[in-house]
């Protein structure tokens, strides 16, 4: 197994929420701390400095392209990449990456590959970064 | 069954448990709508759609996913357009009543799994 990541995951499905935490910590090792919705999950990022963040689109009070664009723009959790969770298929792709998003997972997704495309995704981000 | 096992068939009882419970809370969003149009109850309405149309679809409820999805656009274009004709009411509550069929049937054939 690869070195196991810690995730913050923001999303206000309660549901969703338990089905993605377990799946990442029992089906990859990951640690994984969650928040129902944007305010709580921008404090928690900039709290805990994860490896990874996973944020719904669609949630009250702040939407998941407003927690990236928080995120994003401050130095302090600028580096930490940013995936978007949504079950809406028309992602605007240069609003993602006008708010620093380094990518979309579709609901539904497949827990049994969720881990593999996090990873992917963050390794993209990574080899794009300038040394 | 593993520990995987275990914490996953949980969860997705407690999935299937909820199920009812949002349904209600969409009927309930889409009754506020049928007496006058009310902008903040087509967003209730559709965000509830939306989230059902995303956690049904991870739990394998596909059909439920599809029509929660249908529903959703149907509000979201309420939202954009400021207004719902009587005509589309009616389709939108054959739709929820399709959904609430669907619901059944997954919940019915998930009680008969062993």
């Amino acid at each position: 197994m690869d070195d196991p990541l810690q995730l913050v995951l923001i999303d206000d499905d309660p549901d969703l929420r338990h089905l993605i935490e377990m799946t990442l910590r029992f089906m990859a090792g990951w640690t994984v701390a969650s928040a129902e919705n944007g305010v709580e999950g921008v404090e928690l990022v900039r709290r805990s400095k994860p490896d990874a963040v996973l944020v719904d689109l669609m949630m009250p009070r702040m939407d998941g392209y407003e927690v990236c664009r928080r995120l994003s723009r401050d130095p302090e959790t600028a580096s930490i990449p940013l995936i978007l969770l949504t079950a809406r298929k028309d992602v605007d792709g240069a609003r993602l990456r006008d708010v620093g998003a380094v990518g979309v997972i579709i609901k539904p997704f497949d827990p049994d590959t969720l881990a593999d495309r996090i990873r992917e995704l963050r390794e993209e981000r990574a080899n794009v970064r300038p040394s | 069954m593993t520990v995987t096992g275990d914490a996953i068939a949980r969860i997705r009882k407690e999935f299937i448990q909820h199920l009812p419970p949002r349904l209600g809370r969409i009927r309930a969003a889409f009754d506020g709508l049928a007496t006058g149009f009310d902008a903040g109850a087509a967003h209730r309405l559709g965000l509830e759609l939306h989230r059902l149309a995303g956690a049904a679809g991870s739990f394998g409820a596909s059909e439920v996913s599809g029509l929660a999805g249908r529903a959703e656009e149907a509000a979201r274009g309420w939202c954009e357009h400021g207004g719902v004709t009587p005509a589309e009411l009616k389709r939108a509550s054959d739709l929820l009543d399709e959904l609430a069929s669907a619901i059944g049937r997954f919940v019915g054939a998930e009680e008969r799994t062993p």
